[in-house]
């Protein structure tokens, strides 16, 4: 099958998980980029006009956290970076909910740790809450619960996070956008020859080990999340893009099924374990 | 002047809300500027707030609060924002840093989520920020049926040990005050607060001050459960009173 006939499965989307990380919603000194934060609420807050169910799950909390408290380097300290996301997630609600609404779409913050995929009980609120947000037309905004869990800051950028979100919504499709523009074929910044992988299909040791040998540098989150992330999705038959956030409407091209950065599409029928 | 006593702030919205359902910024600008008063006078504060359910409703412009759950906390999601961000519009005014903290009853029971939360809380406090706290109802549904944040407030008094407990009731334009390891409930007024918070200058127990301050203070009569004859007789969790109606 041709790339864009792929690409062409992707145009009914309906329920769409949309993650962007730090490195997307701010600049390179940590302060954030209002303009491409209300770009990306105009793409959204279109999509869902058009009658997409949009889900965006955002990091970059500690980066404002840091900008309000004017810090000049990133901390390095667990409590801290905790302590950085409390304040930094308020204000990075204010700036969503103030670019969303100013196009009348309404926004709800909704803050998950990890049990959504071990703890019966939590799964289920988490799952109502959201259900019933996405039925009253409302966009929730999602992150990790930095206070009580610390996973996203420990192990990077809640592309994992995202990926349960997806599986738990039953979502059509899950885009991660971040500082690279795909999955390559290498680092790019050691190999020249480097190329993105435009379709994946299936998930296989050479890809892992592709991706495990980049430097961690690598995109904020590192291709080793974007894969696990895969996985998850792959588990629960949703197809992943991976793209580069700089420019928001690059979501519309995807959503039109316009072929861009990498697909994962899983055309074997999902046999493996039930993550959600 | 910094003396690290901890002091607890347990906010019901519904007490910033007049007969015809809306939202008093003046009451609620006014109980920022006690908080803030209360840290500038080297207190650390934490503030206990609900409110979520109530600023969701109004936004979604129902005539009153949903009554299934589900759409409670979808309600409740939406509101959120709303509160911390009036909050820290309130705050930002007196030049006072506030934290969103939201939490669930496991970071009693979950080792990891109770480090997790103590740290963070202390590092907030270390810091003189507020943390203003919440339960995370989009997983937990613990207050929502319970419709009272008093038992979410003692499982914070478990994790940052504090010294007093400040009950906000602004119907009545009066504040009242828990001690810890007291059985007593102490009606106050603001300027009582605020002259405490002045004289409060060295690491001479506070409790013992307060004590020995609202001696004189009228003593607050709490709804018990039929089990209980005083406040004597209830169980203390953390120096405070576990069940807490007041009359």
């Amino acid at each position: 099958m041709l790339l864009k006939n792929y690409w062409n499965k992707i145009k009914s989307s309906e329920t769409i998980v949309v993650k962007v990380g730090t490195s997307t919603l701010s600049y390179p000194n940590g302060k954030l980029n209002f303009q491409r934060i209300d770009k990306l609420a105009g793409v959204l807050a279109g999509l869902q006009k058009k009658g997409k169910k949009i889900i965006l799950v955002s990091s970059g909390a500690i980066a404002v956290g840091s900008g309000k408290l004017g810090l000049s380097s990133k901390p390095t300290d667990l409590a801290e970076k905790q302590a950085l996301a409390a304040v930094g997630q308020a204000d990075l609600m204010k700036v969503y909910q103030k670019l969303f609404e100013s196009r009348n779409q309404l926004v709800a913050q909704v803050l998950l740790t990890r049990d959504i995929v071990t703890v019966s009980e939590r799964r289920k609120n988490a799952s109502n809450t959201l259900d019933a947000l996405m039925q009253m037309d409302v966009i929730p905004l999602i992150n990790e619960n930095d206070t009580v869990a610390t996973d996203e800051i420990v192990f990077g950028d809640n592309d994992t996070l995202s990926a349960y979100v997806a599986s738990l919504v039953k979502a059509d499709l899950l885009i991660l956008m971040s500082d690279i523009d795909g999955l390559y074929s290498a680092d790019p910044k050691v190999d020249p020859e480097a190329t993105i992988i435009p379709l994946i299909t299936e998930l296989n040791g050479a890809l892992e080990k592709t991706a495990r040998g980049s430097n961690s540098n690598f995109g904020t989150g590192g291709m080793i999340t974007k894969i696990s992330a895969a996985r998850v999705c792959r588990e629960a038959g949703i197809p992943v893009s991976i793209t580069n956030g700089a420019k928001p409407e690059i979501l519309n091209e995807i959503i039109a099924g316009k072929p861009t950065g990498t697909l994962f599409y899983w055309t074997k029928k999902t046999v493996g374990t039930k993550i959600v | 002047m910094e003396n690290n006593y901890r002091i607890i702030f347990r906010i019901e919205i519904d007490t910033f809300f007049d007969e015809q359902g809306n939202l008093s910024l003046q009451k609620m600008e006014h109980l920022v500027m006690v908080c803030t008063n209360m840290r500038n006078a080297g207190f650390q504060v934490l503030m206990v707030s609900s409110g979520a359910i109530m600023l969701g409703t109004a936004k979604m412009g129902l005539p009153q609060p949903p009554t299934d759950l589900i759409t409670k906390q979808a309600i409740a999601a939406i509101g959120q924002t709303d509160l911390i961000r009036y909050y820290q519009m309130f705050f930002d005014s007196f030049d006072q840093i506030v934290a969103q903290v939201l939490i669930t009853r496991d970071v009693l029971s979950i080792p990891v989520r109770n480090k997790n939360a103590r740290m963070t809380l202390n590092k907030l406090l270390e810091k003189g920020i507020i943390p203003i706290i919440n339960e995370n109802d989009s997983v937990s549904t613990d207050d929502i049926i319970l419709n009272d944040n008093y038992p979410l407030t003692l499982i914070v008094a478990q994790l940052v040990k504090p010294h007093a407990i400040i009950i906000n009731s602004y119907k009545e334009g009066k504040f009242s005050l828990i001690v810890k390891n007291n059985p007593e409930i102490i009606d106050i007024t603001e300027e009582d607060l605020f002259q405490l918070a002045v004289r409060i200058k060295s690491d001479a127990g506070i409790a013992t001050e307060i004590n020995f301050d609202c001696k004189t203070r009228k003593s607050l009569k709490p709804t018990l459960p039929g089990r209980y004859n005083s406040l004597a007789e209830v169980p203390m969790i953390s120096g405070f009173p576990q069940v807490l109606t007041l009359s």
